[in-house]
């Protein structure tokens, strides 16, 4: 068990994770960071916005950052119906 | 110990002398248990329902995979699992959230107490129905309010509940973490985090390792749309 915080840069803004998430030893902190993203992206996603410029640092208790995921890493894109190989949004950035 | 139980009782109906003697004598010496322990585990054989005298409990689903639904939070003066008198056997886990004060009143003394006093059977009847009342709001939340509502909504039946059971206060003490609270929503942790961040900004609600202090009420109640009629403050006399 280890704690790792997850600060979020988004359109709202920057939320410190000052609290901190207990991960097993065995989870991913990016799949975290991920699924994350993902439900903040589907709440956005009710309200008719989809705004990917955010990311979420990853830092250990010490404050050492160990990994930042984007957005834009969190999804796929599929914007024409014949389009079947989902694109990462940043190839269309 | 059992003030807010009996609070609670006659916050929605008379109580006579008599009554409240009758529930005083069934319920046994207390005991304290840790906060995060499973007091009631999934499919267990119960003799005996827990009456919270003091803190913070929840009902709790698992799926197979881990992921965690929490169902209900528990004040002091709730039989938490006042249905396992019927039941025998329930489908889910009971928590502690904070350190608690508990007493286990034996499913006997239940069944002898309700024969006895048939009017409050008729009180803890509807004390189980109030439950599921607070489960269908709960249900609403999930499925048709926002990430704000829905924890807006959470702060403002906890604030009316510890109110009915004379504890309420601007400052109280939840014990959830944001993972647990995002497991009563189902958000992420990281989503709760940025949500109560964002009803920190607009000056409605601060909350700090598991202390909630409500700054301003009647704002949390209009972004949740709080309407307090699940919880039969003024119901019909039974």
């Amino acid at each position: 068990m280890r704690r790792l915080h997850f600060d979020l840069h988004n359109g709202t803004g920057f939320t410190a994770d000052e609290e901190g998430r207990e991960l097993e030893d065995h989870e991913d902190p990016h799949a975290f960071a991920v699924r994350s993203i993902r439900s903040i992206l589907s709440e956005e996603v009710m309200k008719g916005l989809v705004d990917l410029t955010g990311w979420i640092d990853i830092r250990s208790e010490s404050g050492v950052q160990i990994g930042r995921v984007s957005f834009r890493e969190a999804v796929r894109l599929r914007l024409d119906p014949g389009d079947h190989n989902d694109r990462r949004p940043s190839s269309q950035a | 110990m059992i003030d807010g139980h009996l609070a609670k009782l006659r916050f929605r109906h008379t109580l006579s002398d008599e009554e409240e003697q009758a529930v005083r004598s069934i319920i046994p010496g207390s005991r304290q248990v840790g906060r995060n322990e499973t007091v009631v585990r999934e499919g267990e054989r119960l003799e005996a329902s827990t009456l919270l005298l003091d803190g913070m409990m929840s009902r709790v689903k698992d799926l197979a995979d881990g992921k965690r639904q929490i169902t209900q939070i528990h004040i002091a003066g709730d039989f938490v699992d006042l249905h396992g008198f019927t039941l025998k056997r329930l489908e889910h886990d009971v928590m502690t959230l904070t350190n608690c004060t508990l007493a286990l009143v034996p499913h006997e003394q239940i069944r002898q107490l309700i024969e006895r006093w048939p009017r409050l059977g008729r009180l803890y009847w509807f004390s189980t129905n109030l439950d599921a009342c607070i489960n269908r709001e709960w249900e609403l939340s999930l499925g048709q309010r926002s990430a704000a509502e829905r924890l807006a909504a959470l702060f403002c039946e906890i604030y009316v509940r510890l109110e009915v059971v004379g504890r309420a206060a601007p400052c109280f003490n939840l014990g959830m973490n944001q993972s647990q609270l995002a497991d009563s929503l189902g958000m992420t942790a990281v989503h709760v985090n940025r949500t109560l961040r964002l009803l920190k900004d607009r000056g409605l609600l601060s909350y700090h390792r598991g202390e909630a202090q409500i700054h301003n009420l009647d704002g949390l109640k209009e972004v949740a749309n709080f309407d307090p009629r699940y919880l039969y403050l003024d119901p019909d006399p039974l």
